[in-house]
């Protein structure tokens, strides 16, 4: 699938580009339809502009839902499964404040180890399967439909709060 | 052959890199200094890329990268936390989960992705704290020492107790999330109106303003403190763990009122404030400091995590505590981590010994890039700039001292760039600590920033104690702790200037003259000191001493070059058009002197859209 990247003016290339996957569809409905916007692509890429824009703007709306709908249902099945497998290392302890021994580490290997090579999708249910984490493997799926839907590695929090994650 | 590791932090706040060669600290930079974006949270290519090019080698030549924590513990926590609170918490899922999903699950690849293919070295990941316990252990000048790291959250850790000996380390107790004391600290920056994770520092200088009367009201509703410095929050207080802010609605009945609006005007309420949090803050770092004397019987102290860099609570535990000399890492906060991360691999995973150096092995913390005259003399041509080469240095630091006596403000760039968050006298903005108008006029003509803040003085070490009440000759190069100005060096006041002690705006209270240096004598009559030695500032030194010649002053003014919201200066570029945006009087970048009248008009920006460029923090 064409990936269009929404920031930047497009480019004559991507014009081309553009022209070239609009057809697709197209052609589903008339095949005579989908030569034009490749023929327009070819001949006249600038008047492909507005509707690359368009679809853009598209493809953004309906990014946002689909990670919203996502993340929603995500968070239904994960609270649902978490509550059943997970320890709650959160509570405190109620004999109050403590300090507690640490369990030692010395400089260690990723947290998936012998997974060297392997996607992060892989180390993530090794991880879980090999620690008392087995309900966190639940989220992968939908951990791998946000990666599809481009999910923002550099999105920030509200800056109300500290980066806590 | 060198064995050459690289360090790295990133993604969080602070990204930074640092690189060892056999050991050595070689660079350490922080990517906001290059990306021009404070606090920039991204991969540290531009940091990374610096440091490989500091030594000379390229990602091929690697033999390690060390990430500063593990992702997946790390994540771990993060989902606990959303199952502890669920259902609460789902805007604070939504806004989390995207980032993980779109590459923090995926480090490995996205750091081998960054350094390229030529990168065949090994990948690890060092755990949260014990970087931040190698930041502070391994380059300082302690054989053996107590080790004490303080933050907001690691992985699970948010503060803990350990010792080092020679070349090996081990933290042995623990604090765990949510239990912080770092985000205890952030909580009231947030309520009292400025930005975490950056205001903390505003806060710790606002509270010599204010009176601790909401202490007891802190320890008894807000927290638990046992005498050993372990700390316990009550959770119903804060929202940060399943919320979009630091506090809770019951936290605002509990201190009588919302939280102020930023940029709003600062009452005595969050001056107050600000004293009692200090004073929780001071009586916790103390009280923890004492349980590692206990748990460990070592004499010194190293330091390092966010709050390690509270300099008033380490003055405090300096002067009260039971260690004979503590040591902090300059870069304490989370770009430290990558330099501990790169040294746990060195002295740990590959088992090399450690060489300690008798003044500590950062140098200074100058390992960032400097310039030269050659390609600072070809910028300036190409910007059309006026200025002086002024080869012979005796003439330039004359120059330079006799502008500072007539009370100008002067840029000052040299040598290699500061790694962490303080300038350091490589990327400085200057004057006369014996200005009564300096403090004023460096505040709001050139840093743009709340008028109350007080700036710090460097010092001749040798003349340290005769200005502060220090040890003679104390050695703190790096500005993190805080001291008493000396009874004789102190001023009377008047009846008048006591009545404008009082006074609402706190503009006109700091600028009351209570010490010979007025500039730089904080309300209480503390500074935030730095000592200036030959043997690690060189030219800044040898410009001290001529200033001393002059005047008599062992002591300048040292604020960072940058406004309010901008990174530190890095190159000659970043630090003209900072010169050129704001009423600095004259620059001098290594033997290049310029000064701002006969700067051509055209080149002077507008000054709004100069600090249009930077977020407020």
């Amino acid at each position: 699938m064409l990936r269009l990247t929404l920031e930047r003016r497009p480019g004559r290339d991507d014009l081309v580009a553009f022209g070239l996957a609009a057809r697709s569809p197209a052609a589903w409905v008339l095949p005579a339809l989908g030569l034009l916007p490749a023929a327009g692509a070819a001949l006249r890429p600038s008047a492909l502009a507005r509707p690359w824009r368009m679809w853009n703007r598209a493809a953004r709306g309906y990014g946002r839902v689909a990670r919203a709908a996502v993340l929603g249902v995500a968070f239904g099945v994960f609270t649902v499964v978490g509550r059943a497998g997970a320890r709650f290392a959160l509570h405190p302890s109620p004999s109050g404040p403590g300090w507690t021994p640490k369990a030692r580490d010395a400089a260690g290997r990723d947290a998936a180890p012998g997974a060297t090579g392997a996607s992060w999708a892989r180390r993530l249910l090794s991880w879980s399967r090999d620690g008392e984490n087995g309900w966190a493997a639940f989220l992968v799926p939908f951990l791998l439909l946000l990666h599809a839907l481009e999910a923002d590695a550099s999105a920030r929090a509200a800056e109300e709060i500290y980066t806590l994650y | 052959m060198t064995t050459h590791i690289l360090g790295i932090s990133a993604f969080f706040h602070d990204s930074a890199a640092a690189l060892l060669s056999d050991g050595e600290i070689v660079a350490a930079a922080q990517e906001e200094r290059f990306t021009r974006k404070k606090h920039d949270p991204g991969f540290p290519s531009r940091a990374i890329e610096y440091c490989l090019r500091e030594a000379g080698i390229g990602a091929g030549d690697l033999a390690a990268a060390a990430f500063y924590e593990q992702p997946l513990v790390k994540f771990e926590r993060l989902l606990e936390t959303y199952l502890a609170y669920s259902p609460e918490g789902f805007a604070s899922f939504r806004d989390a989960l995207p980032g993980w999903a779109g590459g923090k699950l995926d480090l490995p690849g996205r750091i081998r992705e960054e350094l390229g293919p030529e990168f065949r070295g090994e990948l690890l990941f060092t755990d949260h704290h014990e970087s931040h316990a190698a930041s502070a252990f391994f380059p300082s000048p302690f054989e053996e020492a107590a080790i004490l790291t303080l933050d907001a959250v690691g992985e699970w850790t948010t503060s803990a107790i350990g010792a080092g000996h020679g070349s090996r380390l081990a933290l042995e107790r623990e604090l765990r999330f949510p239990h912080s004391l770092g985000m205890l600290y952030s909580a009231f920056t947030w309520y009292t109106g400025f930005k975490v994770n950056s205001g903390e520092y505003k806060l710790m200088g606002l509270a010599p303003y204010g009176r601790p009367i909401y202490r007891d009201r802190i320890l008894e509703h807000v927290v638990d403190v046992a005498p050993d410095g372990s700390l316990a929050l009550r959770m119903e207080y804060f929202n940060y763990c399943q919320g979009r802010t630091m506090t809770s609605e019951r936290f605002h009945e509990l201190f009588g009122g919302p939280p102020r609006r930023p940029e709003s005007r600062i009452t005595q309420k969050e001056m107050d404030l600000a004293a009692s949090i200090q004073a929780v803050t001071e009586e916790i770092v103390l009280a923890a400091g004492r349980h590692a004397h206990e748990a460990t019987g070592l004499a010194d102290l190293a330091m390092a995590g966010g709050v390690a860099l509270n300099c008033v609570a380490n003055g405090r535990l300096l002067r009260d505590g039971p260690f004979e000399r503590v040591w902090v890492q300059p870069a304490a906060g989370d770009a430290g981590g990558a330099l501990g991360a790169a040294l746990l691999v060195w002295h740990h995973a590959l088992g090399r010994p450690r060489r300690v150096q008798p003044r500590d092995a950062q140098k200074g913390s100058r390992l960032g890039p400097a310039f030269d005259d050659t390609d600072i003399g070809c910028y300036l041509d190409s910007v059309g700039a006026t200025y002086e080469r002024i080869s012979g240095e005796p003439e330039l630091l004359d120059r330079v001292a006799s502008l500072m006596e007539e009370g100008k403000v002067v840029g000052w760039f040299e040598g290699r760039m500061e790694y962490g968050p303080r300038a350091l006298g490589a990327r400085s903005i200057i004057g006369d600590a014996r200005s009564p108008e300096l403090q004023r006029t460096m505040n709001l003509k050139i840093k743009f920033r709340e008028g109350f803040r007080p700036f710090a003085p460097c010092v001749l070490r040798e003349h340290v104690h005769e200005v502060f009440e220090t040890r003679p000759e104390e050695d703190w190069p790096y500005m993190l702790f805080v001291a008493p100005v000396r009874e004789d060096r102190r001023r009377a006041l008047t009846d008048e200037e006591r009545r404008r002690m009082e006074d609402p705006d706190l503009t006109i209270r700091v600028s009351v003259p209570r010490s010979e240096f007025p500039a730089i004598t904080h309300v209480d009559l503390s500074a935030r000191i730095q000592t200036v030695d030959e043997e690690r500032h060189g030219r800044y030194w040898r410009l001290m001493k001529r200033f001393h010649e002059r005047t008599g002053s062992p002591v300048i003014v040292n604020t960072s070059f940058n406004i309010r919201g901008e990174p530190i200066v890095c190159t000659p570029d970043d630090a003209y058009r900072c010169f050129m945006g704001t009423d600095m009087d004259a620059l001098v970048l290594e033997s290049h002197l310029l000064l701002k009248e006969r700067q051509p008009e055209a080149l002077r920006p507008d000054r709004e859209a100069y600090k249009a460029q930077f977020a407020l923090d």
